[in-house]
């Protein structure tokens, strides 16, 4: 593991030397902004800032609004070009034939995305901090597990993308794929409540129902660690699968 | 320090290489020839870790390149045939990423990264993207990669494409002066650059090695035709011998009535037609001819691969590329 550090930074600094991270970071903070403006104003028509819950900062982004667009289109724009970019551009004999394992390369594309993910949320905070700032009492369970919840889902999208950019390498191929599944995972679990009456089809849909997870416990200062489980799982799983795969290179 | 045994790698059903076994010593600088397509790339993929062999296996620095990857890559320092590199990263921000990757300690990485760009000439363009680069500067930030963390053995996949003639002149001087304390396995389609700087040459044509050996013993049916008239063949064939730098004589059995043809072994042809030119004077012989047979690798070279010309109908294009340097006006 001594290069991970090394290959996370160098994936951060590629983040921040390409335009569409500035593209990224203009349209987050524009929407949350405006999600939080609008919310805010609400707020104050039912007896002013003092009085809000500010847990309800968190609960109110993901209550409605763009949350669910930035949820589901985060992950897939940070990591479509993480692996299938250095395969089409023949970069990848660079970077395999230096003294590296597959296992940090892997890593450093995960975290490098994760952490950029992070800092994009966690920005939100300085909304939290106004709130706070105008008098409202923060609840900071709400507040921490809020935060948690969106950091687990996103790692969870983003090792599964990481995963789809490595089978291909095309850029366009990996971003399509990784928005289908995205969009996918948020929706199917609905579609499939409403196509089926079969209540074990729909214990299972209840399991895999990601947007329950984080709008009903995280948000609420709820960690179950059922939850936990299927985050820390799902992760686990994109991240040995695009390891396996960047692997296949070597039995080929 | 590198040794192949019985390498071989398939694309599918189509056999890139095909068995090819080699051995190059510590400090060998040896030239890696042949066609377009004849595996080259990717006998030097397998080499430097990227790519795994079908079957067959390679050892580089004593490690085995499947088994002790890790231990390869430390001792290697590669230069692929594209220099694929990231644009948008600055040169010197670029090198000093790879030294660390390289695991060039903090205290040493600035003295070597400041060697590496001096050696290849890119010092000045230390704070410019990348993708602003022209291609041969480009070649010579992946260059300087390769030789950033001094590893003892070096493979080059065509390391002056694309430079200008002066550049390749430097490299080719940098080269030589690697391998005094180097391992270098370098393919070329230049064969003047390999003449210069190689002690060695294998020489692979779809996928099979179709020569190996020192220049010095392939160049070996080098010499100078004499043709004398009316002496006896004995005589002039013993002072013949006499010239200094000859080392063998062959009478060459003459067509028709004209005179006796001598063929001399030397590597000094210049020199010793000087002489056998005197002495003719001296001796009053009727020189009838006096030419320089010495072979020139190109002859060589076009002799190994055309010999399966049906296998490897590429061969002479491949020579008569501009790159090639004069391989054209005798091909
Ligand atoms: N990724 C690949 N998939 C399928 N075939 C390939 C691949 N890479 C190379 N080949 C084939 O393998 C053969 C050897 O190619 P290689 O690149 O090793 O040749 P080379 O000797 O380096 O040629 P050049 O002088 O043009 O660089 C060629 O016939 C080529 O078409
Ligand atoms: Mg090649």
């Amino acid at each position: 593991m001594r290069n991970l550090w090394t290959l996370t930074r160098r994936e951060l600094g590629a983040f921040f030397l390409s335009p569409l991270a500035y593209v990224i970071i203009f349209l987050f903070l524009f929407f949350q902004g405006y999600a939080f403006k609008t919310w805010l104003h609400a707020g104050q028509q039912m007896g002013g800032v003092e009085g809000i819950d500010v847990g309800q900062v968190l609960g109110g982004f993901l209550g409605g609004g763009f949350v669910w667009w930035f949820l589901m289109l985060l992950p897939p724009v940070l990591t479509f070009r993480s692996l299938a970019a250095e395969k089409s551009s023949g970069r990848i004999e660079m970077l395999f034939t230096a003294p590296v394992t597959d296992i940090e390369v892997v890593l450093a594309k995960f975290l490098g995305a994760l952490i950029f993910y992070s800092i994009l949320w966690l920005s939100t905070g300085v909304y939290v901090l106004y709130v706070i700032n105008a008098g409202a009492e923060p609840d900071w369970g709400v507040v921490t597990t809020g935060y948690l919840g969106i950091i687990l889902f996103g790692a969870m999208l983003i090792a599964i993308n990481l995963f789809f950019s490595s089978v291909t390498s095309n850029v366009v191929v990996a971003l399509i794929l990784s928005l289908f599944f995205n969009i996918g995972v948020v929706f199917a679990p609905a579609l499939i409540d409403f196509l089926t009456s079969n209540a074990a089809v729909k214990n299972i849909a209840e399991y895999i129902q990601v947007v329950d997870h984080l709008e009903k416990d995280f948000s609420n200062g709820i960690v179950d660690t059922r939850h936990i489980i299927y985050y820390g799982s799902s992760i686990l799983l994109g991240l040995f699968l695009t390891l396996r795969t960047v692997e296949i290179r070597k039995w080929r | 320090m590198i040794e192949a045994l019985g390498l071989t790698k398939k694309y599918g059903s189509m056999t890139a290489v095909d068995q090819i076994s080699f051995e190059i010593d510590a400090r060998e600088v040896v030239g890696f020839l042949g066609p377009n397509g004849a595996g080259k790339t990717t006998t030097m993929k397998m080499l430097s870790c990227f790519m795994p062999a079908t079957s067959g296996s390679a050892k580089v620095a004593g490690y085995d390149v499947v088994r002790e990857s890790l231990k390869v890559r430390q001792n290697i320092g590669y230069l692929p045939e594209n220099v694929p590199l990231p644009h948008e990263m600055k040169v010197e921000e670029y090198l000093q990423y790879r030294a660390r990757l390289k695991g060039i300690s903090r205290a040493d990485r600035k003295t070597r990264l400041s060697e590496a760009m001096d050696r290849c000439g890119v010092a000045h363009v230390r704070k410019k993207a990348i993708g602003a680069l022209s291609k041969g500067y480009r070649q010579r930030v992946g260059l300087a990669d390769a030789l950033v963390a001094n590893p003892p053995i070096l493979i080059l996949d065509e390391p002056t494409e694309g430079l200008d003639p002066e550049q390749i002149l430097q490299v080719r001087g940098l080269i030589q002066e690697l391998g005094r304390d180097h391992t270098i396995l370098l393919s070329t389609h230049i064969l003047p650059e390999v003449e210069k700087i190689c002690q060695r040459v294998i020489v692979i044509s779809s996928g099979t090695i179709r020569a190996m050996d020192t220049l010095t013993n392939l160049k070996k049916g080098s010499g100078v035709l004499v043709e004398i008239q009316g002496e006896t063949e004995a005589a002039v064939a013993e002072a013949l011998t006499n010239v200094d730098g000859v080392t063998d004589l062959k009478v060459v059995p003459s067509e028709g009535e004209e005179g006796s043809r001598y063929f001399l072994h030397t590597e000094k042809s210049q020199a010793v037609r000087e002489q056998v030119y005197r002495l003719a004077v001296s001796k009053a012989w009727v020189l009838l001819g006096l030419s320089d047979e010495s072979r020139r690798l190109e002859d060589i070279y076009i002799e190994i691969v055309t010999a399966d010309r049906t296998l490897a109908p590429t061969a002479v294009t491949d020579l008569l590329s501009p790159g090639s340097e004069g391989a054209s006006s005798h091909a």
